[in-house]
């Protein structure tokens, strides 16, 4: 994650006219009875009356601050709604001062229990870190509310945004932006939120925007939340004041980490020239390979610390010699790397879709979340601060959507750099694999199967088992391979196994190839044998109807899976229903078959082969076609569940 | 101040470490060249002081261990973590050079269960971690209060080549110590003196790491340790006792609660008067004030100094509607005395310490803090607020079997035991008819719960969203089936503590039976607990925990389809042990076929020696739920 940059941008802010006026200090309505609400509001375990945020930024002393206020009115109509709402976490990172809290409980007939302000605790870490302030809200009973607000007077968040939606429903849901007279701040609602409108008065600009009866928004499978979520994103984007320009556009921010990621000291030039020649390059073999080298060795001797902030972090010399690095540092040391190799490489940075994702269309910094390198040459991407991910493939939540691209450029012996805002596309469906080949026989009193079981993991699908697997001791890769095949059968007998990290060219992959008996997959019914073929594939979840869905389609990654089951039917017997093994579910639309599961079979004497196909090629789907794409994942649930029927012949 | 023998400079004997390690472990990426703890304790002017210093020494045996870099050191309030040094030492040029870590962060734990937490942690990272470096670390650990001693645990997650732990002190200061879980008598102990100083010291070689199971017993029921306490020590006007029988522990204990402020308020009295109903008898009183807390105060813990010991006044906890273990169990005890009824505070550790007041009479032994009423007839009632469900009579699962400090007043007070659940009060039934039709199994089921089943079952059907319940009712009913669909269902009881919780359900279940040349194949065994749960006999090492004793019973009815006659039914099945038993019987009703499962599971730990019988049992268990029910057309 990539810290934001909060400028300390206040000289260039101060206006030569007024700074505005003063921020207003919030507060409450002191004497109320509980929120009034019809008798189905009334009826809601958890209802949310007011939830509103307000961010008043300012000029004082020379110091651009905002104002960040919170203020929330939620009734309890049980137990879990009490549970969720009687313990107040005010995060204080980076916050300069609490400047107002109050809170207090409305019991079920109106009664008002006030917060004694004596009882607040502070958790703090050493130094800058990360800090809370926590209370528990008193005398609080189902039938009730909670209220409360605070207001934090910190650092100007220069990019911002504010979720205006929650898992529960919303009566009110209001904003206020306000800010000296001489600046503006632009906007971007989503998911419908409204656009906040401006109004200007006593020499501020203030923005305002509310809606009512905000529906509560489940969580829903092949869905992110928080994209889905009213949201509204704003930015500080004009200062005019001085110009009328408009501030920290894409450009800017290409420029800005360009240097951030590209400039170094003649220290760490020295420092980094030495450990590229520990590095083993060959500038014979294809560049791929020459990546993958560096790759590799950096990410196995250097420690990504997610903790390790701030200079030592990120400073060559020092990541070289401690072998610790930032995620910064690293993506530092990666591009200085390929640098002075005369391996072209770019920075991308973009958001994250299990977040919100990236916005091209609204230049606010906050969706520059995450490093990426890209190759041109190559035309791939590496992810530099993650252990587990291997060039070619980088997290599938940085994919499928925008990201800025930051091409060095070169002007007059200037170091600049151009912003562009392309695609980064995803991991094609064949890349994460996960295929099958399994050949099962029977013992002579066919009370239990042999089975050979191989199977190859392709990509993301093997993402936490190649890279970890050479750290595991022996008796831990035991376990490791029991816990895959435990995955498929409850009770394996294994006989010999061996699995092993599979490079490739394409992407790094993992091969596992384990025999084992098992009594798992026969059940009998007096002289019937049946066998529980479906199963052999692994439990495979179904999705369920849900006629109330409202977000579209959208997969982590596209996943292919190439299955082969051989059956050696026993001898004397006979399958009496072999065609239950033919399936064909296929999703289709304008631009061909997207997903699909098919299933076919074929019998050549004593043997009978199973070939099934699944795959997903696309990460989106529309709302309209969520039954249809239903049907495609159920499909292997409804192979799960074939049983074929051995009888003598 | 430690080991000065594997200090950097050592350099020859150091590089044959790294080779006679990685030969000894040849699989390990990492091992403690040495773990060892030094505990301190002094008399300084009638004070008794302790402290402890920690020292370990770890070698990187394989290349790629920097994910196991970062380390933090725990401290809290009565712990204080001092001159803490941690460094590397890099295998250069045939010897190791000290590479220090300068950037040591103190944070807050941000534990879940404890809302506010004095516990912090320093964090760092080591730097240059590779094959053959050392990283070493040493601290200061001071015990604010000799009675917090704890000893010391042998086992750790890395293998250790030296394990050490001693006691400095001196003829002034008497302790007990006790070395648990060493069957194989792998740690040696010392005692030696030199004047009035006096050593004790624990040594062992070659400790494995433990191992993290499921469903394992805690860590000290099977990791060796050695418990310590000082059970008195000379001052200049004779000897102090500090943890000297359980006569102190519990004087210390009683003087938490004996200065508390427990006045009923206003507000608690108007709560007694109003649960009052006429003809209620001092045991129904009893009930209404433990339910009435379950049900009022929410469960909010802070721990802050000595308030992780002193509870809140009843009167305050009362009005703010919130507390953790000790608030409650004094609120029942206030709220018992604003009715007239005698409640005492009650002190007892929960399962996961293995320890008795009997035998350990420390602040080790407890973590936990009920209330006691003792009725007429002499029987003992634990009151554990904290259990939002648990019904008036039944202890909280997770006190069973444990010894309970229940004080009666300053001097008085008895260890009595909890007494463990029955399988017979812990039981849940499942009622259930299908029909066949068009490849689906349609059916209503009418389950009901009772005791621990219901506790824990009500805290995951105590919910907003439906989903959720919805989750846990497929979960619960489990008819080992992906196409199990739960249409509709209706939970009754839910907030009735004395009635057992009834779910009614109507489900189907697709593609469960199979129609082949006019047979009907169908499995009436829809819930299959425990198939195939068979246990690692050869590997596992720890003891298999069961949070309660319990027994199930399940009742299926199959309605034959009309046309159909039943071809053939299955046999009977059954399988006894003492601590587990299941049967499974079919009932040809010429119209409906029977099925009638009942399952019992009789222990809380299954020891080692006993998982071939259990495997046994549920290999015959499993083969019993294979077999299918043939229908012909007639």
């Amino acid at each position: 994650m990539i810290m934001m940059f909060r400028f300390l941008c206040a000289l260039l802010l101060v206006s030569c006219v007024a700074q505005g006026q003063a921020v207003k200090p919030y507060a409450w309505q002191s004497d109320r009875g509980l929120t009034e609400m019809s008798a189905t509001e009334a009826q809601l375990p958890e209802y949310i009356a007011l939830h509103h945020m307000q961010f008043d930024y300012a000029l004082e002393n020379d110091q651009f601050l905002m104002y960040a206020t919170l203020h929330r009115v939620v009734r309890l109509n049980n137990n879990e709604a009490v549970q969720r709402n009687n313990r107040i976490v005010i995060p204080m990172r980076g916050v300069l001062e609490l400047v107002d809290l109050k809170a207090r409980a409305l019991t079920k007939d109106g009664k008002v229990v006030s917060f004694d302000k004596a009882n607040l605790k502070e958790l703090k870490d050493e130094g800058a870190g990360n800090a809370v302030r926590v209370f528990a809200m008193e005398g609080v009973e189902i039938g009730g509310e909670v209220e409360y607000y605070y207001t934090r007077k910190m650092p100007a968040d220069l990019f911002n945004r504010a979720f205006m939606q929650f898992d529960v429903p919303v009566k009110r849901s209001s904003l206020i932006v306000s800010c000296p007279g001489h600046l503006e701040f632009d906007f971007k609602s989503y998911n419908s939120f409204p656009a906040p409108e401006k109004s200007n008065a006593e020499e501020r600009n203030t923005y305002t925007a509310s809606l009512d009866a905000v529906p509560g928004i489940k969580k829903e499978e092949f869905s992110n939340y928080d994209a889905n979520r009213k949201r509204v994103d704003f930015k500080l984007a004009y200062n005019y004041a001085k110009s009328k320009a408009r501030l920290f556009t894409w450009d800017d921010a290409a420029k800005r980490y360009q240097s951030v990621v590209s400039e170094r000291t003649k220290d760490e030039d020295k420092a980094l020239a030495k450990f590229v020649k520990s590095l083993d390059d060959d500038t014979a073999t294809p560049q791929d390979a020459r990546i993958k080298n560096v790759e590799f060795k950096i990410k196995t001797s250097i420690q990504i610390d997610k903790e390790h902030r701030g200079e030592a972090g990120s400073n060559l010399e020092t990541i070289i010699k401690t072998r610790l690095a930032s995620e910064e540092g690293i993506t530092r040391l990666l591009y200085g790397v390929f640098a002075t190799l005369n391996i072209p490489c770019h920075v991308v940075i973009t958001g994250d879709r299990e977040s919100v994702g990236f916005d091209g269309q609204f230049d606010s910094w906050s969706y520059l979340a995450n490093y990426l390198l890209y190759f041109p040459d190559t035309k791939k991407f590496m992810s530099p601060d993650l252990f587990e991910m291997r060039y070619p493939l980088v997290p599938p939540n940085l994919t499928a959507m925008q990201g800025l691209f930051i091409e060095p450029v070169s002007v007059g012996g200037l170091n600049s750099a151009l912003a562009s805002v392309k695609d980064i596309p995803p991991a094609s469906y064949d890349v994460n694999t996960d295929n099958m080949d399994v050949t099962v026989s029977f013992n002579s009193d066919m009370s239990a199967n042999e089975v050979r079981f191989k199977r190859y993991f392709g990509g993301i699908n093997a993402q936490y088992l190649a890279p970890y697997y050479d750290l595991m001791p022996e008796n831990k890769r035991n376990e490791f391979v029991m816990e895959l095949m435990k995955q498929i059968v409850p009770d394996p007998e294994i006989v010999k196994w061996t699995a092993k990290p599979a490079q490739s060219a394409l992407v790094d992959g993992f091969d596992l190839d384990v025999t084992f008996t098992s009594a798992h997959f026969i059940e009998k019914a007096g002289p019937r044998v049946l066998l529980k073929v479906g199963e052999m594939i692994g439990p495979q979840v179904e999705m369920y109807r849900d006629d109330s869905r409202t977000t579209g389609v959208e997969n982590d990654y596209n996943r292919g899976y190439d299955r082969v089951i051989n059956i050696n039917i026993p001898v004397g017997y006979k399958i009496k229903n072999p065609d239950d093994l033919n399936m064909d579910v296929r999703y289709k639309d304008d631009k061909g078959e997207p997903y699909l599961f098919v299933s076919t079979y074929k019998i050549d004497g004593d043997k009978l082969a199973v070939n099934i196909k699944e795959y997903y090629k696309e990460i989106f789907a529309p709302l309209s076609r969520y039954e249809d794409f239903r049907k495609v994942i159920n499909a292997a649930a409804d192979f799960n569940k074939i049983v074929l029927v051995l009888e003598k012949k | 101040m430690f080991c000065v023998t594997l200090a950097g400079s050592a350099a020859a004997q150091s590089g044959d470490l790294w080779t006679t390690l990685k030969d000894k472990y040849p699989d390990e990426p990492i091992v403690y060249i040495e773990r060892s703890e030094t505990l301190n304790l002094s008399v300084k002017d009638d004070s008794l002081y302790a402290y402890a210093d920690v020292f370990e020494d770890v070698l990187h045996l394989k290349e790629q261990t920097t994910i196991a870099g970062s380390k933090r050191v725990y401290g809290s309030y009565f712990r204080e973590i001092k001159d803490l040094k941690a460094k590397t030492l890099v295998w250069e040029k045939n010897k190791y050079k000290d590479f220090p870590v300068t950037e040591i962060k103190k944070k807050f734990d941000e534990d879940n269960d404890v809302f506010y937490d004095d516990s912090y942690y320093y964090a760092f990272s080591y730097p240059a971690i590779a094959a053959r470096n050392r990283t070493q670390l040493e601290y200061r650990d001071v015990i604010k209060d000799a009675r917090f001693i704890t000893g010391f645990i042998f086992a750790s997650y890395l293998p250790q080549a030296k394990t050490k732990y001693t006691i400095r002190t001196t003829g002034d200061v008497e302790i007990f110590f006790q070395v648990y879980n060493d069957p194989d008598n792998k740690i040696s102990f010392k005692k030696s003196g030199k004047g009035n100083n006096v050593t004790y010291e624990w040594y062992a070689t070659d400790v494995d790491r433990y191992r993290s199971e499921d469903h394992s017993v805690a860590l000290r029921y099977y990791a060796p340790h050695v418990v310590v306490y000082v059970k008195s020590y000379n001052t200049s006007t004779g000897k102090k006792s500090v943890l000297s029988g359980l006569d102190d522990l519990h004087r210390w204990y009683n003087s938490f609660v004996a200065t508390l402020d427990n006045k009923p308020s206003e507000q608690m009295e108007q709560i007694v008067k109003s649960l009052k109903a006429e003809g209620d008898t001092e045991i129904d009183m009893v009930r209404k004030i433990f339910y009435w807390v379950q049900d009022n105060i929410q469960y909010i813990a802070f721990e802050d100094g000595m308030r992780g010991f002193i509870p809140n006044s009843g009167a305050f906890v009362c009005e703010k509607r919130y507390g953790d273990c000790k608030d409650m169990a004094n609120l029942i005890v206030s709220m018992l005395r604003a009715a007239g009824i005698k409640g005492y505070h009650t002190w007892i550790g929960t399962r996961d310490l293995p320890y008795k007041y009997t035998d350990v009479p420390t602040p080790l032994v407890d973590n936990h803090m009920i209330a006691t009423y003792i009725s007429g007839d002499g029987q003992y009632y634990f009151l554990d607020g904290t259990s939002s469900y648990t019904a008036f009579g039944y202890p909280s699962s997770m006190i069973q079997g444990k010894q309970a400090l229940v004080s009666f007043g300053p001097d008085r007070y008895e260890v009595k035991e909890v007494p463990v659940i029955s399988a017979a009060q812990n039981t849940s039934f499942d009622s259930v008819t299908v029909t066949l039709a068009k490849g689906e199994v349609k059916g209503t089921g009418r389950w009901t719960m009772n005791g621990f089943h219901k506790v824990f079952g009500s805290y995951r059907m105590d919910r907003s969203e439906d989903d959720k319940v919805r989750e846990y009712l497929v979960g619960l009913i489990d008819m080992s089936s992906n196409k199990f669909f739960l249409d509709d269902y209706k939970v009754s009881n839910l907030h009735d503590h004395d009635k057992p919780v009834v779910i009614d359900y109507n489900f189907r279940l697709g593609d469960y039976y199979k129609e082949v040349g006019g047979e009907i194949y169908v499995n009436l065994n829809l819930n299959k607990l425990n198939y195939n749960r068979v246990i690692d006999a050869g590997t596992r090492f720890t003891p298999y925990e069961s949070e309660y004793e319990y027994t199930r019973e399940d009742h299926y009815t199959l309605i034959i389809p009309e046309g159909y006659k039943i071809e053939y039914l299955p046999p009977d099945a059954e399988e006894s042990h003492d601590q587990f038993s299941f049967s499974i019987r079919y009932e040809n009703q010429g119209d409906r076929v029977t099925l009638t499962k009942k399952f019992s599971s009789n222990y809380l730990t299954l020891p080692r020696k006993e998982f071939e019988s259990w495997n046994a049992f549920v290999r015959k268990l499993s083969e019993a739920y294979k077999e299918s029910i043939i229908l012909s057309k007639n």
